[in-house]
């Protein structure tokens, strides 16, 4: 008997008897009755019916711009990005100083506990808090302490501290970050705080049924973005439904930290369908929705996951103002069960919803998942894989050519926490 | 007929179980639901064919394995405990301090290295059925065993008694 034994014997006795065979029928006599092909099936039945809820639902489009991104990535470099870089010995790091410019930021990484900031002229730095996120143009570094968030610049090394909350976007210039309080009674929060990290202004924007829809970045004309929590009950059988509140949804006003909501009606399409994504305008607070359909041209052909991923990380082309999310996608493995990895990228046109662009990426295999998009930057895409047994590695994918580079690879015993532009928070 | 005739005493019959394994493979309640949720309801969009099998019960299990490394690729879906700070091989440390530190190390493993570690220490499985199970090499598994409890001894050094050996079983 190891100390590993014991500790996993111990945990199973832990366990609760949780009982999901009713649950677990209900929605396998739903997806029944939804057939194998609803995904393919989703545009047509759109078309009919959900014409008459959203006046404003696109019609399916047929032409999809590919781009084949699967040759093998090419060694590259950025020039924010250190060609190479030695992480310097455990306890030999030194803290990221307060008051002292190091320069731009690259990326934050992690050595077992230490979570360290590699500046772009290769040295590094420990962050003295829990890493949040990185502006796009490397200048703020997110992290809190205590009951506080710290932005911490780091071309002065002047910080800017607000009350603990979590990094969920950036704007395209880095002049905006998108935060959500974290609440001390643990609740979703109602609003999103769009600050200038720089002035320290700041605009409270709420967020249209928080309960269903979680505040993200922005978009390139600054509307803030939103996207349906993950673990949301299901909408029942209903083909659309709207986002009203659920049972045991806190009371309107309790403990809120914002104004009132817009009053508009945000769409959730049931989860075998699609997904939706919001918008609220920060200046006038109008807020407006538009779906996403699986789509089996552009790889989202799992009726019961293709929609999973997408909303943790969507980000913003500058040069497009497209929406680019990453679905999951299922594969056989070597053993023939099914597996999911990491699927293409889709671009989606923010006025309609409608995938507009696919990037083909390499396929998820028995070994690894596959890139997964970590950021988006004037580079282009920026990507990691870190799921197989090499050491992690980042690869830049020009949106244009679907050409890959290599452009920074991390020792065996680091793993990447994330890049220029990216961010870190709770689902 | 209804198509899952049958299903619902299968399920019952193998709950408890299920439930210990979704349990140490995730780490704490809602998300050893959603994995066995997330697993069944794969058996049962099969039910027809798989209730034919000799053991309809182990397509659950490695149901069960598969939908836990595959949730676990998504970034931050489950929460990932606290690491706390490294404790120094010969502090003293109390059990629930212990387990807690044990928990947030197992927590810090990728989906794949924890459910190495639950298929060779918890099911006591060998490195061939291991690597059956997670349709891997069995050169994976040895070298996601290795590497995970290496990390392991390195945020807590009391684990310390595990040996290589277990490792080539």
């Amino acid at each position: 008997m190891t100390g590993l034994r014991e500790h996993f014997a111990e945990t199973a006795e832990a366990a609760k008897h949780y009982d999901v065979t009713e649950a677990v029928l209900r929605q396998a006599r739903r997806r029944r009755r939804l057939g194998r092909s609803v995904a393919a099936g989703a545009a047509a039945l759109v078309a009919t019916t959900a014409a008459a809820v959203l006046a404003d639902r696109p019609a399916p489009g047929p032409v999809l711009d590919t781009v084949d991104a699967t040759r093998p990535a090419t060694p590259g470099r950025l020039d924010w990005l250190p060609a190479r870089f030695v992480a310097p010995g455990p306890g030999a790091v030194p803290l990221l100083p307060i008051g002292t410019g190091v320069g731009a930021g690259a990326l934050v990484y992690r050595r077992l506990t230490e979570v360290i900031l590699l500046a772009s002229d290769g040295a590094s730095y420990r962050v003295p808090g829990e890493i949040r996120g990185l502006s796009p143009d490397g200048r703020w570094l997110a992290y809190s302490v205590g009951d506080e968030l710290v932005l911490h610049s780091l071309a002065d090394g002047q910080i800017r501290t607000v009350a603990d909350s979590d990094v969920t976007g950036w704007s395209l210039d880095s002049t905006q970050v998108v935060l959500t309080l974290r609440r001390p009674d643990g609740r979703t929060p109602t609003a999103a705080t769009v600050l200038r990290p720089d002035e320290g202004d700041n605009r409270t924007v709420p967020v249209p049924d928080p309960d269903w829809w979680a505040p993200r970045g922005l978009t390139a004309d600054g509307q803030l973005v939103l996207l349906p929590r993950r673990l949301f009950p299901d909408p029942a059988s209903d083909f659309l439904s709207t986002g009203s509140p659920l049972p045991g949804t806190p009371p309107p006003g309790a403990a809120t930290e914002s104004p009132a909501p817009p009053a508009a009606t945000l769409t959730v399409p049931s989860s075998a369908l699609g997904f939706g994504i919001g918008f609220v305008g920060p200046a006038e607070g109008t807020a407006r929705s538009v779906t996403v359909l699986a789509d089996r041209a552009a790889g989202m052909d799992d009726p019961e996951e293709w929609h999973g991923g997408v909303d943790k990380s969507i980000f913003v082309r500058g040069d497009t103002g497209g929406l680019v999310f990453q679905p999951l996608q299922r594969y056989q493995a070597a053993d023939g069960n099914d597996s999911y990895g990491f699927g293409d990228l889709v671009e989606v046109d923010p006025a309609t919803g409608r995938p507009v662009r696919q990037f083909r990426l390499p396929p998820a295999t028995a070994e690894t998942a596959g890139p997964h998009m970590v950021a988006i930057g004037p580079d282009g895409i920026l990507l990691a894989d870190d799921s197989g047994d090499r050491p992690t590695t980042l690869e830049v994918l020009d949106p244009v050519t679907g050409d890959r580079r290599a452009v920074a690879e991390l020792g065996p015993d680091l793993r990447l926490d994330l890049v220029r532009g990216g961010t870190y928070f709770w689902p | 007929m209804t198509g899952f005739d049958g299903f619902r005493e299968f399920v019952q019959a193998h709950t408890g179980a299920w439930s210990r394994l979704a349990y140490v493979l995730a780490g704490n309640h809602t998300a050893a639901e959603d994995l066995l949720q997330t697993a069944l309801l794969k058996a049962a969009k099969r039910w027809g064919r798989i209730r034919g099998y000799d053991q309809p019960e182990a397509y659950v299990r490695r149901a069960i394995y598969h939908a836990a490394v595959s949730q676990w690729r998504r970034r931050g879906e489950w929460p990932v405990a606290a690491v706390p700070e490294r404790a120094a091989p010969g502090d003293r440390i109390d059990e629930a301090t212990r387990r807690m530190a044990v928990d947030a190390a197992l927590a810090r493993l990728s989906p794949r290295q924890r459910a190495v570690l639950v298929l060779r220490f918890y099911e006591d499985r060998s490195v061939a059925e291991a690597a059956d199970l997670l349709g891997v090499t069995e050169g994976t598994v040895k070298s996601q065993t290795a590497y995970a409890l290496g990390r392991l001894r390195a945020i807590a050094p009391h684990l310390a008694e595990l040996t290589i050996e277990e490792v080539d079983r």
